[in-house]
Formats: C-alpha cells, sequence, structure tokens
C-alpha cells in the first residue's frame, strides 16, 4: 500500500475516533490541512501544510496519537478544540483539578458510572480516554479505568504546587 | 555613582556610556536593575477576554493602554503555575515585549515572518493577531532554543505556524519578497531587561556590542529582502546601545534609501525618538521616527523599535 493511502486511513482513523468517543464533528477540522507523521496525527492552516521551505521542524500542533486499538487526543489539541466535546468528559473540582495538572492518578466519584444521575450533564462516560474538565476548560486526557482516573498530562506541561 | 547594598555593580563601561547617552544614572540605574510590574497578555485563541478577565479578578489586572489584551498587575506571583496559563489563556510576558507585535499589526490571512522567534512570546501573539489562519514562519537558528518555542506554540495553540531553523540571514535569498510582515526582533547586548537577568552582564562588551550590530544589519537586509512590495517589517531589540538600534536602521536606510521609517503612535505609552547621534556617527534623520522607551519613566523593560515599510 502506499505512504499516502496509509496516511489517509491514519488521519480518517483519528478523526472517526474523536467523533465517536468525544462527539467531535470531523467537519470541524475541513478548513485545516491534516497529515501523519509516524502514529501522529497532525493539524495546520492550509497555507501553513503547503509552504516549501529548507529546515522545517514541524508544522502546525500534534493533535491525536493513532495506537493499535485506540486514539489518543494530546492535551494541546484538547485545549484548543474541548469546547467541541460532547461524551466522555469529566468535569473536576478544584482539588482534583490540582491533582490532574501535577499528572496524578486519582479516584474520582462520577455517579454515571455508578448507574447514578449523570451530574456532568453531558450523557455517556465509559472507561478509556476521557476529557477532563475544570470550570468549562478543558483540560487534557485522562484515562478512566473504573474509578481511577489517570491523568496523561506531559512532563513538560505538569504543574506542581 | 556608588551602587546600593545588595545592589549589582554595573561595568564602569556601561555607566559611561549611558551617560553619554543622557541618562541622569541616578534615576535609571536603580529602575534598570528594579524588575518591573509582572504582565501577561490574554490569548485570544484559546479564551475569550471577558471570560480571561473575570477568571484572573482576584490579581486585579491593570489595562497597559496600548493593547487591549495586555494588563499588568502589582501582586508577584509565579504566573506559570496559575491553571490560565496552563491553559494556554494567558502569555506571562513584560510588558514592553508586546509592543514590537502590535506596532507589527499582524492580520488575518497574511503570510508572516518572525524572523529570531524563540521563545515564542511574539510568534504566539502574531499568531493571535491572525486567528491563525493564514502562514506564520516561526525561525530560530538555535536548536537549543527551539524546544521552548515549540512548547509555547503548543501551548497556544497556535495551528498556522511553520518553525524552522535557519540563519535569519538566509530568508533574503529563499523567501525573497514573499512576506507581507516581517518581525526582527534581533538578539542583543540585552540591557534593557537586566532586571529580569543579569546573564547579559556576562557577555557585555563595546566590542560584543559591534559584533552584535555587525549581525544585525545583515539581518535587517535579509528581513527587508524577504518582505513584499507594500509589506511592512519591525526591527526591535531590548537594548540601549545606538549602534544596535539607529545604527542599525540608518544602514538599512543608506542601502534601501527608498525604504519608509514610519511613525509609532501607542496610547499611554511615553516613549523618545531614536537618538539622531552617538559619538562620531550621524544617523539619518528619519530615525526620529523610531521609539526607545526606558525603565525610570516606563513600567516595563528597556526596548527600542521601529516600523519600516517597503514602497509597492
Amino acid at each position: 500500500m502506499r505512504s499516502k493511502d496509509l496516511e489517509t486511513q491514519l488521519i480518517e482513523r483519528a478523526l472517526s475516533s474523536l467523533e465517536e468517543r468525544f462527539g467531535i464533528d470531523p467537519d470541524y477540522f475541513r478548513p485545516y490541512h491534516l497529515f501523519a507523521r509516524r502514529n501522529d496525527v497532525w493539524c495546520c492552516s492550509r497555507e501553513a501544510g503547503e509552504v516549501e521551505l529548507p529546515q522545517i521542524v514541524r508544522r502546525g500542533l500534534r493533535i491525536a496519537r493513532v495506537f493499535e486499538h485506540s486514539v489518543r487526543p494530546t492535551t494541546n489539541a484538547v485545549q484548543l478544540f474541548g469546547h467541541l466535546v460532547k461524551r466522555n468528559r469529566v468535569d473536576l473540582d478544584e482539588r482534583e483539578t490540582n491533582r490532574f495538572l501535577a499528572g496524578q492518578t486519582q479516584d474520582i466519584h462520577l455517579p454515571e458510572l455508578e448507574g447514578g444521575e449523570c451530574v456532568t450533564g453531558v450523557a455517556g462516560v465509559t472507561g478509556g480516554f476521557v476529557v477532563a474538565f475544570h470550570k468549562g476548560f478543558a483540560l487534557g486526557i485522562g484515562l478512566l479505568k473504573g474509578k481511577k482516573l489517570k491523568s496523561q498530562v506531559p512532563r513538560s506541561r505538569r504543574v506542581i504546587g | 555613582m556608588a551602587p546600593r547594598r545588595g545592589e549589582p555593580q554595573l561595568p564602569p563601561a556601561m555607566l559611561e556610556r549611558f551617560e553619554e547617552m543622557g541618562f541622569d544614572l541616578s534615576q535609571f540605574v536603580p529602575a534598570l536593575l528594579r524588575p518591573p510590574s509582572q504582565a501577561f497578555r490574554i490569548n485570544t485563541l484559546k479564551g475569550d477576554r471577558e471570560e480571561v478577565l473575570d477568571s484572573l479578578s482576584h490579581l486585579e489586572p491593570e489595562p497597559c493602554g496600548w493593547n487591549s489584551l495586555v494588563f499588568r498587575i502589582k501582586k508577584r506571583l509565579k504566573l506559570g503555575n496559575l491553571i490560565e496559563h496552563f491553559l494556554g489563556l494567558i502569555y506571562a510576558q513584560d510588558a514592553s515585549s508586546t509592543i514590537p507585535v502590535t506596532v507589527l499589526d499582524p492580520q488575518p490571512h497574511e503570510e508572516i515572518l518572525d524572523m529570531s522567534a524563540a521563545p515564542g512570546s511574539k510568534s504566539t501573539q502574531i499568531a493571535a493577531a491572525m486567528r491563525n489562519t493564514g502562514l506564520l514562519v516561526a525561525n530560530d537558528v538555535s536548536p537549543g532554543r527551539i524546544p521552548s518555542l515549540t512548547g509555547n506554540l503548543d501551548r497556544s495553540g497556535a495551528l498556522n505556524t511553520v518553525v524552522t531553523r535557519l540563519p535569519g540571514q538566509a530568508y533574503g535569498y529563499i523567501a525573497s519578497e514573499r512576506f507581507d510582515r516581517v518581525l526582527l526582533d534581533a538578539s542583543c547586548s540585552s540591557e534593557g531587561t537586566l532586571s529580569r537577568s543579569l546573564r547579559a552582564l556576562e557577555m557585555w562588551s563595546e566590542a560584543a556590542i559591534k559584533r552584535l550590530a555587525a549581525t544585525q544589519r545583515k539581518l535587517i537586509m535579509s528581513a527587508y529582502y524577504s518582505l513584499k512590495p507594500g509589506g511592512v517589517m519591525v526591527y526591535s531589540t531590548c537594548t540601549f546601545a545606538p549602534e544596535e538600534n539607529e545604527g542599525t536602521v540608518s544602514y538599512l536606510l543608506k542601502k534601501f534609501p527608498e525604504a519608509m521609517l514610519e511613525p509609532i503612535n501607542l496610547e499611554g505609552l511615553r516613549t523618545h525618538p531614536g537618538f539622531s547621534r552617538w559619538r562620531d556617527e550621524e544617523f539619518n534623520p528619519a530615525v526620529k521616527n523610531m521609539i526607545r522607551l526606558f525603565p525610570h519613566e516606563h513600567d516595563g523593560e528597556g526596548f527600542c523599535v521601529a516600523r519600516i515599510s517597503k514602497p509597492s
């Protein structure tokens, strides 16, 4: 298979996963240029995607990493596109937010998972990657396993103290 | 003038130069070494101005006047630990350092070059003004400074940006007459930022100023070559040395007499015109349109800014 086809497949997998898991409409990315490098999907303006210059280090923003069985959006992408997330969003209080920003794993109380009433106002939280919110702002990606939320904030972005 | 207790001692040659520039050292030196108020810029790529201001109301931010997105705060705290910083809603930077991009006035859908971009405070400001459209080339020659640049672009949510690692001098050849606007915030002797870091003192000397000025001349030529006819560029430094400011701009005007040095008017900012001469050198009279900012008259670091346009 040609590498261009592989790249297209990777991008389509990322977009369909963002739609299925988080309810992000793929049309949102229509004005942008999407491309893949290894297992990462990147997004930039069309002009930034087309320009040819020597010594280009990178273009735009990495929006997702595609694994064999899952797709993980990046913290940076979620902070930019977080307002589009309709499913699998978890609201954190101040203390939980501080732990999340420090990159910690924590137990969280989610009535939705216990068959209770949905407190976030957003239906559908299931195990796997979720978007953590605080006061309406998307903080980043967490990995939810049972009641444990593992922060996926990269080391370089963590806030401690 | 004897330094106050605990105050770093500036090199005598530097103090002599400041005196020659006409500064009253008893006012100028303490202000130069005293940190200005902390400031931040709201990043409109990530958040709405009013929403962010509401979230930061406990800091009692005060608008700076010349840019509706730049605010000073009186409290001293680590802005980098705020959640608003983590979210990329704000960029912590000295108020003076927001001036070059304010003067450049980037517009959506343009093609813009930031020739010496790391660590990215000005690139992220440009990307926000362009509303993530068009093309912003954020270039820096130093491999060691690229990670801070990409990190800040990521945190700010810049999508219209291509990062390159080239000597700025190359752009005049590889992208001749390509850009609508160019920012050259040149590496300089950093005399204006001594309140933030004294590292500049380790490298400071008259010989270093001459070396830097020689490089700046090559860079400003390259920046001008890379500008489209009708385009606008901004040349800025955070130093007081006339060789690196009026000297560099006069050099460009000598090589390109058609280049126009435009007046700069920023609301609420106390500025001085560029120096007309320094020691034996008489500068191009147009350098009066450059602006100089001094720390004893303005709550911010020392800066010098020129806005230059290329005729159509």
